[in-house]
């Protein structure tokens, strides 16, 4: 059983079918890229997928069970987490606390639960637990030494490190990292890459990667999507789409 | 536990040297009436502790990214609901205050959830709207809710003396509940996640932060604060009417908070305490008409936001910067004339 599965996906915004009937299964445990040129409905597909559009049709399903048009706050807590294209981070936090602001989900408390924390054990443990496994997620990112910085004044490719580390906090399935390497010097772009796969190889996490940048992806996905015009045109191996026609006239433009 | 984790800014508690500053604090707002015998300083006073009450909610939701106008409108409701509980039913304050804090719990849980499909200034508008809504609902049904005249001869609060002095610990006693239970809150978890949300909602929605939720509650605990704050007020002024709970009360909250420094936790206090303290100062002063105040409050809501954009509380740094900048000023002058020479 794939751990995400899509059948006949669409998102249509008016008349423009930004997703247009996508069917695509990814299995556990794996890296898969999801690649295309720009407008190509890789990042409308992400939304969709986790819950910030609600799909005009077809279903998606996580783990065997469907998530389609289910909240984003929900798909997370289903262990279906995703980064963001933009640096999206909790700017005026420390790397830390963005870190301890991802554990959310597995310490979460409200409002009586803040007021009479300091008096109640089982609260403080949480927290306590919060902060152990933050730490823990930091210093396996390779942020320890920048965990009291502010998120906001932290180089670019930190910051893009450190948004994967929010998303991981939450102990995901399965993370999906929407450009994760975008605007990145070729430096960072590695140190992204060797961080992907680590969290592949280590924490079992299963990776969808969307990039239209396609060597970037080439070398560290097993398989990859392609999508174009909001449509799925191939999917394979690095090699197989590396020599697809479709997909080169996709990116080249058609030979007249 | 770990040794790694150092004290963070926006989770658990501070020093302890602060805890005594706290302390010293409370005492000091206790001892206010012992210092201060003049009757319209202990009004002022008063007015103090019940804004300080008010504008706490606000800066709840404002952790959340939330403007929160509807203060007054829940204000309104806590007012109204110990009044005609203590002069139609003859109830005892007490447990009216407690009621009128859960009616504004009920009203904030009912309406909060249809105010809060929008955000950012939609959000704020349509606070303000309830403020005007409330207003009507007084003036629509006089029977009940005495129309423009209002309510009067509301029963003083038993187990007071009925003096000012009495009045004041009591507001400043709900105002200090306020307050600790405010910074308990921000220091928590359930803090942390409304600064989450605050600055990025989007990433707290996708690591699986019910953003509604927490919107909502802020929402209500600020309505509840608010609601016991006009049961006070109520029993206090033995009067109330719909036009205390208007414009001028959501325009005076939000100048108060801008003025303090929404960030930082003190801010809105020292706003509320600054501001409302300046016009008795400024009567001081010979010659002084109290005519021009507006003009003299709307300068000062310029001036901050032209130069203390984070308000009063930040106006040590910004001074030590000037001090700064100054000094080095003088210095190159010095180095300068030095190599003229």
């Amino acid at each position: 059983m794939p751990l995400l599965e899509l059948r006949g996906l669409s998102k249509y915004f008016g008349g423009l079918a930004a997703v247009n009937e996508v069917d695509m299964e990814v299995r556990e445990g794996e890296i898969r890229g999801l690649i295309g040129p720009n407008g190509a409905g890789k990042s409308t597909l992400f939304n969709v997928v986790t819950g910030f559009y609600k799909p005009t049709q077809g279903t998606v399903a996580f783990n065997g069970e469907d998530i389609t048009g289910v909240r984003p706050d929900i798909v997370a807590g289903k262990g279906l987490v995703r980064t963001f294209q933009a640096t999206v981070l909790f700017p005026m936090f420390t790397v830390m606390e963005n870190v301890l602001a991802g554990v959310h989900l597995q310490s979460n408390v409200g409002v009586l639960g803040g007021i009479f924390h300091p008096f109640v054990p089982s609260v403080r443990e949480k927290t306590a637990r919060g902060l152990r496994r933050a730490s823990e997620i930091v210093e396996f990112m390779g942020l320890g030494d920048l965990r009291s910085f502010p998120a906001g004044s932290l180089p670019h490719g930190h910051q893009r490190i450190l948004g994967v580390a929010v998303a991981l906090a939450t102990e995901p399935k399965m993370l999906m990292a929407d450009e994760p390497v975008t605007g990145m010097n070729a430096e960072e772009t590695d140190m992204m890459m060797r961080t992907i796969q680590k969290i592949r190889d280590e924490l079992g996490v299963t990776i969808l990667l969307v990039e239209h940048d396609m060597r970037a992806v080439m070398g560290m996905c097993e398989r990859l999507t392609v999508m174009d015009f909001g449509r799925k045109i191939a999917e394979g191996s690095p090699k197989e789409i590396r020599e697809n026609p479709a997909v080169i006239e996709a990116y080249l433009g058609a030979e007249d | 536990m770990q040794s790694r984790v150092e004290p963070l800014k926006n989770l658990g508690y501070g020093i302890p040297l602060k805890f005594y500053i706290a302390l010293a604090a409370i005492a000091l707002v206790f001892l206010v009436p012992t210092i201060i015998t003049n009757a319209y300083y202990i009004r002022i006073a008063i007015s103090m502790t019940l804004y300080i009450m008010l504008v706490m909610g606000l800066r709840l939701m404002i952790t959340g990214g939330e403007f929160n106008l509807a203060i007054p409108a829940f204000m309104a409701i806590g007012a109204y609901t110990a009044a005609l509980l203590m002069t139609e039913k003859g109830w005892n304050w007490w447990p009216c205050m407690i009621v009128a804090g859960g009616m504004a719990v009920v009203i904030a849980a009912i309406v909060g959830r249809i105010v809060l499909r929008v955000k950012g200034i939609y959000f704020a508008i349509l606070g303000f709207a309830l403020v005007m809504i409330m207003r009507n609902v007084w003036l629509t049904w006089p029977d009940l809710f005495g129309g423009t005249s209002g309510i009067s001869n509301i029963p003083t609060i038993s187990g007071l003396s009925g003096s000012l002095d009495s009045f004041y610990y009591l507001g400043a006693g709900l105002a200090v509940f306020t307050v600790i239970i405010m910074y308990l809150l921000d220091k928590s978890r359930y803090g942390l996640t409304l600064k989450a949300m605050g600055q990025a909602d989007n990433l707290a929605e996708s690591v699986g932060v019910n953003v509604m939720r927490y919107k909502l509650s802020a929402f209500v605990v600020g309505a509840f604060f608010a609601g016991i704050a006009g049961a006070f007020f109520a029993s206090m002024q033995h009067f109330i009417d719909p036009e205390e709970f208007g414009f001028a009360m959501v325009l005076f909250i939000i100048l108060y908070a801008v003025a303090g420094g929404m960030r930082s936790f003190i801010g809105p206090i020292i706003g509320v305490i600054v501001l409302l303290a300046l016009p008795v100062g400024l009567k001081e002063i010979p010659g002084y008409d109290p005519k021009i105040e507006p003009i003299i409050f709307g300068g000062i809501l310029v001036a901050i936001m032209l130069f203390l954009s984070q308000g009063f509380v930040s106006l040590p740094e910004k001074l030590l910067t000037l001090y700064k900048w100054v000094r080095e000023r003088f210095r190159r002058e010095e180095v300068e004339e030095y190599a003229a020479t």
